[in-house]
């Protein structure tokens, strides 16, 4: 029995629960359910009133349906919309007052909440199921006049920032799980970065989904203003369950004159066992607005978990000279599902949009790019390439690019190319021979596959990255 | 107007059945195609398109079959020899096989049946089954090869009681059998008219069958055709369209590669200009193993027109070893065009080759440069570039007298440009 429990922890890494205590909002989704989040959250009357018309509006639309990857009904009122350690109640002051237990879970998932963080120069903000449980390099960071904290703080203490910007960019009338975001949103981070300011650190959000049948909500803005750089990192884990349980982030980026967003994240979720059991819905938002001239928004994804995938993090590029740009890896095993790529809007002249895709199909899988490349007819001479290629693993497998393209300039340049094909079997046998077994020749050529996505996360990521790329496909072979 | 149509469609429907089973089916047919209506933008395969302000510009859709029409025809294509079938206003007029053995020739025409069946959600496939008033079966017996194209020719003297028309091709090519097929819709009065056709094909084992496409209508006239072939073993299907001058095509292109070795080509070359729409949807599905199929669009757009390209490669888990791809490319002239493309791959098997491309720009100015500095005045550096562009895709065309014709077509057809 105790070998079967350990074998299952070892498929993945991150499958433990943390026992903590955890004050829970009542199960179902209703206007006072909304009421006692924003109550506990102690937020001012504009954020109830604003939930308030999200949850009006979700009662009008219904589920988009059009997704490759089907999934059960899922069933709103039968969630708890808010969890949170009961510890939280009164807000650790620093570190040192943190549960315990929840420090040990971080150091489980190594990420540097303690010790480590003067080493890694990594500001933390870590996400505990639905709401923020520490930020470090606080004192540092203000320093520079740098806004890094819960969103649910920015609220209370930066309210004219996150009124101005907050839904500027994925609105209250967007489709259903971003309307439901913006009703329920528990927690996430908010960043400001004033005036030419380049941040000195990378920033970092750590989410976990520990208690059981939980929806996580959060919500992630962050502003560069003029002249500013930031790099932020979102990595995401959650225990093993054998349920399916939701998460629907919203997460708005604005970079305004001159400004640039890179926004780089390792999904890990849980993507449920072999058989396709249990695992995340990942349902994810992600909008970034190039609101000023030459400003730049790069967006980097390694997406390895959930058992559904569903996200498509996009660039409106208004301001001229803005780039947008966008790198993937989307890794499916056994039963996993993803349908996820990009949307690159070219609004101002001489705009700039970058797509690469890498799509692994092993087991079972399903794997679908979906991407939009939509150049209006006042952007001069936009410029666009796209490259999507998938490798598939095994004979069970699917791989599908859907590529829409819309082009209004005649002045523009839109490059498109995809290929779809196996690993072949001289780079196997070329790799055998050199002594290197199956697995690690599959890794080897896997990760070369992928270096182009992988060459563009920050250093720390990057390995982590590459060692989730080998985990993921472990077994897939042979 | 679905009720107008539907109105229409009674007096239609008892003047032109004689069975008691075809009013029915047609019947079925209508109320289907009423059920759904026209496409809307919320359907995927037309999301590029909004056909339902197209068709509402439309006013009077009639259809009268009192009219009897005399034609004197003359041969519309002469620079090659050829078969010919005329239909006269979706009706059978002559026809002459004085190339071939008749034998090995089987034809007949539809006018008094048989009935089809309504299925499937394309409105616009349901509505030619409740309305065509003629077409063409063709089968070519076993192991005989046409030694001239045959062409169809379908032409339309419309006027304000009758502007809606509905044909059908059915042609079955059997095994090691081999057919070149022209099909030219024209159009000799400026009413304006809305053509809707609806094709099936049939391929069998070591059979071929080439399929061109061209048009002589008007640029107020609406077309939609469906293609929907079927190849078996080592069959190969190759269909070529040359779209020009109406004001809304859309070329819908259905090919199961059913069993191995099978192939399908689908090649087209779009000419958009003056405020056109021209669509071509290709669905190539690989159910055989180590079948293959191309696809290369390339379109040219000018004056406020719009070009489409939607592609979709479908390969079945069984298909192994298929060589699959697509590519789509235009030329945008003006800055009121639009070209939308969307060339998707579905894969379930993995010892596959699929892969596509997609560009769009405008005309390279290095390369106008280049020209004009050898003499060539602006426009004609210009023609010269796309016709280079285009004759890329007429080149494709594996016989040679018909891709003389097109690419002579198409340098007759740009001179329309600036």
């Amino acid at each position: 029995m105790r070998e079967k429990e350990l074998e299952k922890i070892k498929e993945y890494k991150y499958g433990f629960s943390t026992d903590i205590e955890d004050v829970k909002a009542p199960k179902g989704l209703n206007k006072k359910v909304i009421q006692f989040i924003s109550k506990i959250k102690n937020e001012p009357k504009w954020m109830l009133d604003w939930r308030l018309k999200a949850y009006d509006r979700l009662q009008k639309l219904t589920e988009p349906d059009w997704q490759k990857p089907k999934y059960p009904k899922i069933n709103y009122q039968d969630l708890y919309y808010y969890s949170a350690p009961k510890s939280m109640k009164d807000k650790p002051k620093n570190l040192e007052d943190l549960d315990p237990k929840l420090l040990e879970t971080y150091k489980k998932l190594g990420i540097p909440l303690q010790e480590q963080k003067k080493l890694n120069n990594i500001a933390v903000d870590a996400v505990f199921d639905s709401v923020s449980v520490a930020t470090t390099f606080k004192e540092k960071l203000t320093e520079k006049g740098i806004i890094f904290c819960p969103i649910s703080e920015a609220i209370q203490k930066h309210p004219d920032l996150v009124k101005k910007y907050l839904g500027s960019v994925i609105p209250l009338t967007d489709h259903y799980f971003a309307t439901l975001n913006s009703a329920v949103f528990t927690d996430g981070s908010f960043v400001y970065i004033p005036k030419n300011v380049r941040c000195p650190m990378e920033l970092s959000t750590y989410f976990r989904i520990n208690a059981s049948e939980t929806g996580q909500f959060e919500r992630t803005l962050i502003i560069a203003d003029e002249g500013s750089y930031v790099s932020y990192l979102e990595g995401c884990t959650a225990p093993m369950r054998d349920e399916n349980q939701l998460h629907a982030a919203n997460v708005e980026l604005i970079a305004l004159d001159n400004a640039e967003i890179k926004y780089s994240t390792v999904q890990n979720w849980y993507p449920g066992d072999k058989d396709g059991k249990g695992g995340i819905y990942n349902f994810v938002t992600k909008r970034g607005a190039c609101r000023g001239k030459n400003s730049k928004i790069s967006w980097t994804q390694v997406e390895t978990g959930s058992a559904i995938t569903w996200k498509y993090p996009s660039c409106i590029l208004q301001g001229d000279n803005s780039v947008g740009e966008f790198y993937s890896i989307a890794i499916t095993n056994n039963y996993q599902k993803a349908d996820t790529g990009t949307k690159m809007i070219h609004l101002g002249k001489n705009t700039k949009s970058k797509i690469i895709s890498k799509g692994i199909s092993a087991g079972f899988a399903d794997n679908t790019y979906r991407g939009l490349v939509d150049i209006n007819r006042k952007a001069e001479n936009a410029r666009n390439y796209t490259q999507c290629d998938s490798l598939l693993m095994g004979s069970k497998c699917g791989a599908h690019t859907i590529p829409y393209i819309k082009n209004k300039n005649s002045s523009s340049n839109i490059e498109h190319e995809a290929t779809t094909s196996k690993i072949s079997e001289e780079q196997l046998f070329y790799c055998n021979q050199r002594g290197l077994n199956q697995e690690e020749a599959v890794s080897l050529i896997v990760n070369g596959f992928c270096k182009d996505v992988l060459q563009q996360l920050p250093m720390e990521f990057a390995v982590e990255a590459q060692k989730l790329v080998g985990i993921s496909l472990e077994g897939s072979v042979g | 107007m679905i009720e107008e149509l539907k109105n229409t469609f009674d007096k239609f429907n008892k003047k032109i059945s004689i069975k008691d089973k075809i009013v029915h089916t047609r019947l079925d047919n209508f109320n289907a195609f009423a059920k759904i209506g026209f496409p809307g933008k919320s359907l995927e395969d037309w999301k590029f398109s909004n056909f339902n302000k197209i068709i509402s510009k439309f006013k009077n859709i009639r259809v009268n079959l009192e009219e009897k029409i005399e034609l004197e025809f003359n041969n519309f294509i002469t620079e090659f020899e050829h078969n010919k079938i005329v239909f006269v206003n979706g009706f059978y007029n002559k026809h002459s096989f004085e190339y071939e053995n008749e034998d090995k020739i089987v034809f007949d025409f539809l006018k008094n049946g048989p009935a089809y069946k309504a299925s499937g959600n394309n409105s616009l496939n349901l509505l030619n089954n409740a309305f065509f008033t003629d077409g063409l079966l063709l089968n070519v017996k076993e192991g005989y090869s046409f030694q001239k194209p045959l062409i169809v020719y379908n032409v339309f003297k419309a006027n304000k009681n009758n502007n809606f028309f509905n044909h059908k091709l059915i042609i079955n090519v059997e095994k090691n059998a081999n057919l070149e097929l022209v099909n030219n819709n024209i159009n000799l009065n400026s009413e304006p008219i809305f053509l809707n056709t609806s094709n099936f094909f049939h391929v069998e084992k070591y059979a071929v069958l080439k399929l061109f496409q061209i048009n002589h209508l008007n640029n107020q006239d609406l077309n939609y055709n469906l293609n929907d072939a079927t190849v078996l073993e080592n069959g190969v299907f190759e269909n070529f369209i040359l779209t020009c001058n109406n004001e809304f095509f859309k070329n819908d292109v259905f090919c199961f590669l059913k069993e191995n070795y099978s192939s399908g080509f689908i090649n087209g070359c779009i000419l958009a200009n003056n405020n056109e729409e021209h669509e071509i949807k290709t669905f190539t599905k690989h159910i055989g193993e180590s079948t293959k199929s191309y696809q290369k669009v390339k379109s040219v757009l000018d004056k406020n027109s719009k070009s489409i390209f939607q592609g979709k490669i479908y390969v079945d888990s069984h298909a192994q070893k298929t060589d699959g791809y697509q590519l789509s490319k235009a030329i945008i002239l003006d800055q009121n065009s639009e070209f939308d493309s969307k060339p998707e791959l579905e894969i379930y098997a993995d010892d596959v080759k699929c892969s596509h491309g997609s560009t769009s720009g405008n005309l390279d100015e290095n390369a106008i440069f280049y020209l004009m500095s050898r003499g060539l005045s602006r426009s004609d550096a210009r023609k010269l570039l796309i016709k280079g562009f285009l004759e890329d895709v007429i080149e494709t065309i594996t016989s040679e007298k018909i891709k003389k014709y097109f690419s002579k077509r198409l340098s007759i057809l740009l001179n329309e440009y600036r």
